[in-house]
């Protein structure tokens, strides 16, 4: 099964076209891979303002499989998606692997967001008209990946996450478990730079939990991926290497 | 609309909003959620209450339209018979003289009747020829009338437009008042001496001056010249005796008729045996009414049509919003709520946007109707025609009942269909699974077993047997099996049609059903876990094959051409605007269904040049797989597109035929401006006219470009070899001069060996007995093969009258052509069955000519031998050879036609007709009016009457061309309709999937590639809808058209097709859909994605 894995991973770092990505990876001494400095962001509604990052200042090294940790409603989901770039925010500074994110044009955010990162999000978020295995094809389909290359990679990817079975089945037709693995296969399948996880074992039971976090675990031990975690449960903190702790829209 | 119906509809309003308000008040968490709901998102609620407007603006706007065309319609007739409401007249021949005294008894009678306003014995002389000896000027075909106006009360308002002598009373003996219609085609004006010859005075002219020009005076817009009665008395050798009694009501001209029956009876009553009292006015609203019959049939096309977008829309609304909410509902019932309280909320909710939308929508629809009357306005000035108007509140407020009504009923029935969901399913957001309901016989043991139930428990059960059968098709086949057989017994062939598609329906589930069953045994052999998706699979497929089947049925059967539907399927068409309706709403179903369970596999080479599409393959890999798996909501939007192009092909094909039968007056006239004809003596022909004028008038000569003439000949037919040989009648008029070149007279095809049109014409000229014939007397599948569009059957006046000339005749001359003296004296010469025929125009298409064998085996036009004779029998028949068909898709030039060479031997030893017809086509720079006035004069000898063409057809058919003006209207409207719909549908479409935009975004999809995505997506639903649409619209109009409209109305309109018009509009309703997502999409995309995903 390894083998299998490691022979994948190989053809797919084999297709990618950014050389940049490769040199911050194979880097002996990580440098940062994600930097944020001042992030601040208020959600206006109904009249009331809720300031949901409050001056956070980080930085993840390359590699590293972080937790961030805290109570509901302290602003987690809110720093996850400013640091992807899927939120937008009033003031600060992301760096994305030297880039600055502020900077960026839309379009090309998009492109680095497809290129280099994945999500795995609570609420599964596949598309419920495609079935497994397109699903997770789907990311490679906008890379233009060929299509049977991209066919054979989501196959091995599921086949990963010990779904071969399931290849044709409609998310509608999945237990919750198996549509949070089939969600990360497709963050896996462009050999993300980060992948960014909400909540991912939100809502499953506690051995499903600990199988997607197992997988995660194999990721980024054997492909040195940076994955960032949100989440509530301890053991999941303690399985990663690096945990922030996040109270009223600060990072503590 | 009846009081009843008002009654009725205001009352059931006021039930429901009760019904609604104590539900309210007793159930406040139904209330406040709906509340919620319809405060939460301003802009998805007034998308849904903009929806629902759309049923009240069109039934207002419709109505509005109706009364406007109804009462215009009502305001022509009438002034077109002017103020007389009744008459008293003797049955019998000839002038119908009676004794003044009768005249003094009917007055006396009604002297103090408070409904009558006015009584005049009269003397009226019809069809007398007037000469302006002054303007050298000619009519014929004038009223005279002298009325005793002592007690005529209105009847005696000239409302005189001239100072001089405005009462009858101050009239002197030679003097004559002469009505508008009258003075203005004479070009008379007061101090004119003027001549008057009638058959009633042969030999003598009752020469009078004229001292006033009226109004319409009491005959209306019929030329009548007044003078006294003792001085038509005394011309017509009638001293003391008169021939009518007219009659006034009181009140409104356009309210008085409503009384008639009731003076009428009272008149009856003092009258002798022998008399009879005519409802002049009403006759005439009622007959103005149901010419009008033809507008108020597409009037109600459209609005069914209209309303049946409008059902699929308001469907399309709330199953988006049921299928929104199932995540809501699905929480709900878990948490333990009744499914009857969660349909409830929303029902509730839907019936607080059904309310503010209905007031709205009918000031919208009164303002729509308002618009397209005040738009048509100036298009029909010149017309004269009164346009009012007029909506009566009561009209109004059942519009908004009928409306308000109409919508909440299919919201609640969409809404109770939709939200029959499974809790789990619901809560996984996933599609029901199949069915798992307990068996039929558990069910039916509930429903009606002896077991202790409760009567709910009992009720649903019950309603599920139903419900089972249905599907398992044995209710519908049972349904369809006795309407048939009831409609066929009472010779019903709507509903036997419907029969047969239920039946067929039926068929289709019940196999559906047994290969189901049949499947569900192989599969329990299957892993547990695989059988549900074996089973979907399964049914899937079944689904596929039965809907493909049905819907070819429905397409085929309601599509198929009418010889064959004669043959196949009899009880298909019996010409009526449900029939029409049914087979567009049920061929649209047929394919959109066919189509929307078959997407899939449709859309698979599309799929495929997507795959090759290179930057764009995942942008068509997910525009194209949206639509094949949202069957309902695709099928909804497919159905949407397709009766919008459908309804919007048949309405303007509809319109544009109608439209074409009126308006083109250079197609109508065959380019001739001024018809002719001698009334006083015979003008001995063409050659004559022309001498005369180079001789006298070389100005109006030079102005002439050509000079046609033309009789009309009473004819009998035979065509030896032909399917429906034997002696049939058709217009055939001998003609000279231009038209022999084809001056008018274009030909749609020749026979072999005739290589132009000259060359035909030139064999007519000179060859006596060939002829050419219109396209009129082709049967159907003759003219099919010659690729000729027929015209329809020639009618009545088209055999009372040569080529052009017919349809100039309006009904009420038409009457004055046949009581005429010629055609009286024809008709005398003529059998018992011929005359019984000519009296009774419906019978006549049973006997007109259908020319069936004039083709060879290549469906090239073969030179074809007919018989003809004078039906007024001289036992000399001769044989005539058709070479030429002229084109006459107008339904204009109806006849064979011959030079009289060819026609003489027919003739011999009969009196000869001289009603000859001139038609002159002027220089284009001419002055028409001008030189019919010349004409006139120049020829003023011969009695001259010239009419110009294109003014009589506009007076002739200012109603219809009104109407038309206003379908025409109507279309726009409906356009404007329609593309709304599309629009809200686009708007939803992109609403309710803003957070999958949010999961593209996330995994990198551009913005314009989200935009790409739902434009790929809108196209391909617009553009097959659009092209189901298309089809089925053209199929039908073509099909159905000629039964349905032309034959039932007997009006001769041919289907005439405006392919611009229907590519603007296709192309209005594509874009208007892609403009409809693409701002939504753009605005959907521009959203961070984050908070797209947060979207509920
Ligand atoms: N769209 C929004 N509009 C207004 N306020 C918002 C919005 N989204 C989040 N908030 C507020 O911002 C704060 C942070 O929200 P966030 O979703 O980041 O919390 P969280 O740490 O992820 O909580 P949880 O663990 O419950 O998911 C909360 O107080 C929340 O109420
Ligand atoms: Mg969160």
């Amino acid at each position: 099964m390894n083998d299998l894995w490691n022979m994948l991973r190989g053809a797919a770092r084999g297709d990618r076209a950014d050389p940049q990505d490769r040199t911050a990876r194979d880097a002996p001494t990580q440098p940062a891979i994600i930097e944020a400095s001042d992030l601040t962001k208020t959600y206006h509604s109904h009249g009331i303002e809720v300031r949901a990052l409050d001056g956070v200042n980080l930085k993840i090294a390359s590699g590293a499989m972080v937790a961030i940790m805290g109570a509901s409603g302290s602003g987690k989901s809110t720093l996850l998606n400013c640091l992807a770039g899927l939120d937008t925010i009033d003031s600060g500074r992301i760096h994305i692997a030297g880039q600055d994110m502020a900077e960026m044009s839309d379009r090309a955010r998009t492109a680095l967001r497809s290129q280099t990162m994945g999500f795995v999000f609570q609420t599964f978020n596949l598309l419920p008209v495609l079935d497994a295995v397109e699903n997770v094809e789907l990311p490679l389909l906008i890379l233009r990946v060929p299509a049977t290359e991209a066919r054979r990679r989501a196959r091995a990817l599921l086949d990963a996450v010990g779904l071969a079975h399931r290849e044709h089945h409609r998310p509608a037709e999945l237990s919750g478990g198996q549509r949070q693995r089939v969600a990360i296969a497709r963050a896996l399948i462009n050999d993300p730079l980060i992948v960014w996880a909400d909540e991912p074992t939100g809502s499953l039971d506690s051995e499903a939990a600990d199988e997607i976090m197992h997988l995660f675990a194999r990721f980024n031990q054997e492909q040195q991926q940076t994955i960032v975690i949100v989440t509530h449960a301890p053991e999941i903190g303690a399985r990663a290497g690096q945990n922030l702790l996040m109270r009223d829209g600060r990072l503590v | 609309m009846t009081t009843s119906l008002a009654m009725l509809s205001v009352t059931a309003t006021i039930v429901v909003v009760i019904i609604l308000l104590v539900w309210g008040i007793g159930d406040a968490f139904i209330v406040r959620q709906s509340l919620r709901n319809f405060q939460r998102r301003p802009l998805r609620t007034m998308v849904i209450i903009v929806g629902l407007m759309l049923t009240t603006v069109l039934i207002a706007a419709a109505s509005t339209v109706n009364a406007t065309l109804v009462l215009a319609v009502k305001t022509v007739a009438i002034a077109n018979v002017g103020r007389v409401d009744e008459s008293v007249l003797q049955n019998g021949e000839g002038l119908g003289l009676f004794p003044v005294q009768i005249g003094t008894t009917v007055m006396a009678r009604l002297a103090q009747d408070p409904l009558v306003a006015g009584v005049a014995p009269s003397l009226r002389i019809d069809g007398a020829l007037v000469i302006d000896t002054t303007q050298r000027q000619v009519r014929g075909s004038v009223n005279i009338l002298g009325m005793d106006p002592r007690q005529a009360g209105p009847l005696r308002d000239f409302s005189a437009q001239t100072s001089a002598p405005s009462t009858l009373e101050q009239l002197g003996a030679g003097d004559a008042i002469l009505n508008a219609s009258v003075a203005t085609a004479l070009h008379a004006s007061v101090g004119d001496h003027i001549a008057i010859y009638s058959s009633s005075w042969a030999g003598q002219a009752l020469q009078l001056r004229v001292v006033a020009i009226g109004g319409a005076g009491p005959l209306g817009q019929q030329q009548t010249v007044l003078t006294p009665l003792s001085t038509l008395q005394h011309i017509a050798a009638a001293p003391g005796m008169i021939n009518r009694v007219y009659i006034a009501n009181v009140g409104n001209p356009l309210t008085g008729s409503g009384e008639s029956t009731v003076i009428a009876r009272t008149i009856q009553s003092v009258l002798p045996p022998g008399f009879q009292v005519q409802l002049v006015k009403a006759d005439a609203v009622n007959y103005a009414l149901s010419a009008e019959t033809l507008f108020g049939r597409i009037l109600n096309l459209y609005t069914l049509f209209a309303l049946a977008i409008d059902v699929l829309l308001i469907v399309l609304i709330f199953a988006l919003l049921a299928a929104e909410r199932r995540m809501d509902l699905g929480t709900l019932r878990a948490f333990g709520f009744q499914r009857g309280q969660l349909v409830e909320v929303m029902l509730f909710e839907a019936a607080l946007y059904n309310a503010t939308a209905a007031l709205p929508g009918a000031l919208a629809g009164l303002g729509l109707g308002y618009l397209v009357v005040t738009l048509i306005n100036p298009t029909v000035a010149h017309l004269g025609f009164p346009l009012l108007v007029r909506v009566r509140p009561v009209d109004f407020v059942v519009t908004l009942c009928l409306g308000f009504l109409f919508s909440l009923l299919i919201t609640a029935l969409t809404i109770s269909a939709t939200s029959k969901l499974n809790i789990a399913a619901a809560l996984h957001n996933a599609p029901d699974p199949p069915s798992t309901a307990p068996h039929f016989h558990e069910l039916w043991q509930t429903a009606v077993g002896r077991q202790h139930e409760q009567w709910q428990r009992r009720l649903a059960s019950f309603v599920g047997v139903l419900w089972g059968g249905c599907w398992r098709g044995f209710i519908p086949l049972a349904f369809g099996l006795s309407t048939m057989a009831l409609a066929a017994r009472h010779d019903q062939p709507l509903a036997s049609a419907i029969g047969a598609v239920v039946e067929i329906g039926g068929i289709v589930l019940l196999l559906r059903w047994l290969v189901l069953w049949r499947a569900a045994r192989d599969i329990q052999r299957l892993r547990e876990d695989e059988r549900l998706t074996a089973i979907e699979r399964k049914r899937r497929q079944i689904d596929r094959v039965s809907t493909m089947f049905f819907g070819a049925y429905l397409v085929v059967y309601w599509g198929m051409p009418p010889m064959i539907a004669h043959y196949l399927a009899p009880s298909r068409f019996n010409g009526g605007i449900e029939e029409f309706f049914l087979a567009g709403i049920l061929m649209v179903l047929g394919i959109v269904l066919a189509g929307a369970m078959n997407l899939s596999w449709l859309l698979t080479p599309l799929r495929a040049l997507g795959a090759r599409s290179g930057r764009l393959r995942h942008i068509m890999f997910i525009g194209l797989i949206y639509p094949a798996y949202q069957r309902l909501r695709t099928g909804i939007g497919l159905a949407l597109f397709a009766l919008v192009t459908f309804v919007m092909v048949v309405m303007a094909s509809l319109t544009n035929s109608t439209s074409q039968r009126y308006n083109d007056i250079s197609q109508l006239t065959g380019g001739y401006d001024i018809i002719g004809q001698s009334l006083s003596q015979p003008i001995g022909g063409i050659d004559a006219i022309q001498r005369k004028l180079a001789e006298s008038d070389t100005h109006t000569a030079a102005a002439i470009q050509n000079i046609s003439a033309a009789v009309e000949l009473p004819l009998a037919i035979i065509e030896p070899g032909g399917n429906d040989a034997g002696w049939r009648l058709y217009p055939v008029a001998e003609v000279s001069g231009d038209f022999l070149k084809g001056a008018g007279l274009p030909l749609v095809a020749r026979a072999q060996g005739y290589a132009t049109d000259a060359a035909v014409w030139a064999a007519v000229r000179d060859h006596p007995g060939d002829v050419v014939i219109d396209a009129g007397a082709l049967a159907t599948d003759e003219a099919a093969t010659l690729g000729i569009q027929a015209p329809g059957p020639p009618q009545l006046e088209h055999f009372a009258a040569p080529p052009i000339a017919a349809t100039l005749l309006g009904p009420s001359s038409l009457e004055s052509a046949i009581s005429a003296p010629q055609t009286q004296a024809l008709l005398r010469q003529t059998s018992p069955e011929v005359r019984a025929l000519l009296s009774q125009p419906a019978q006549l298409l049973a006997y007109t000519l259908r020319l069936s064998n004039l083709t060879d085996a290549d469906g090239k036009l073969q030179p074809t031998t007919v018989w003809a004779e004078d039906f007024r029998g001289n036992a000399q028949a001769a044989r005539m050879t058709i070479i030429g068909i002229v084109n006459n898709t107008q339904g204009q030039r109806y006849g064979m036609l011959g030079t009289v060479a060819t026609f003489a031997p027919l003739e011999r030893g009969l009196t000869g007709i001289s009603n000859s017809y001139y038609y002159f086509q002027l220089r284009p720079s001419a002055d028409v009016s001008a030189i019919a006035r010349t004409l006139s004069s120049d020829l003023l000898e011969y009695g001259f009457e010239t009419t110009v063409i294109s003014q009589a057809l506009r007076d002739l058919n200012a109603p219809e061309l009104f109407a038309t003006q206003v379908l025409l209207r109507l279309v726009g409207l409906m356009l404007f309709v329609g593309t709304a719909a599309l629009m809200i549908s686009g708007l939803r479409s992109v609403v309710e999937r803003r957070q999958q935009i949010g999961m593209l975004r996330a995994l990198g999809f551009q913005r314009w590639e989200i935009q790409l995505v739902f434009f790929v997506e809108t196209v391909l639903v617009a553009f097959g809808g659009t092209l189901a649409g298309l089809g089925m619209g053209l199929l039908l109009c073509h099909n159905g058209f000629a039964l349905t409209f032309t034959d039932a109305t007997q009006l001769g309109i041919a289907l005439i097709i405006p392919w611009g018009t229907i590519a603007a509009i296709l192309l209005i309703a594509i874009a208007a859909a892609a403009v409809a997502v693409a701002i939504p999409a753009y605005q959907a995309s521009r959203v961070p994605p984050a908070a797209a995903m947060r979207y509920e």
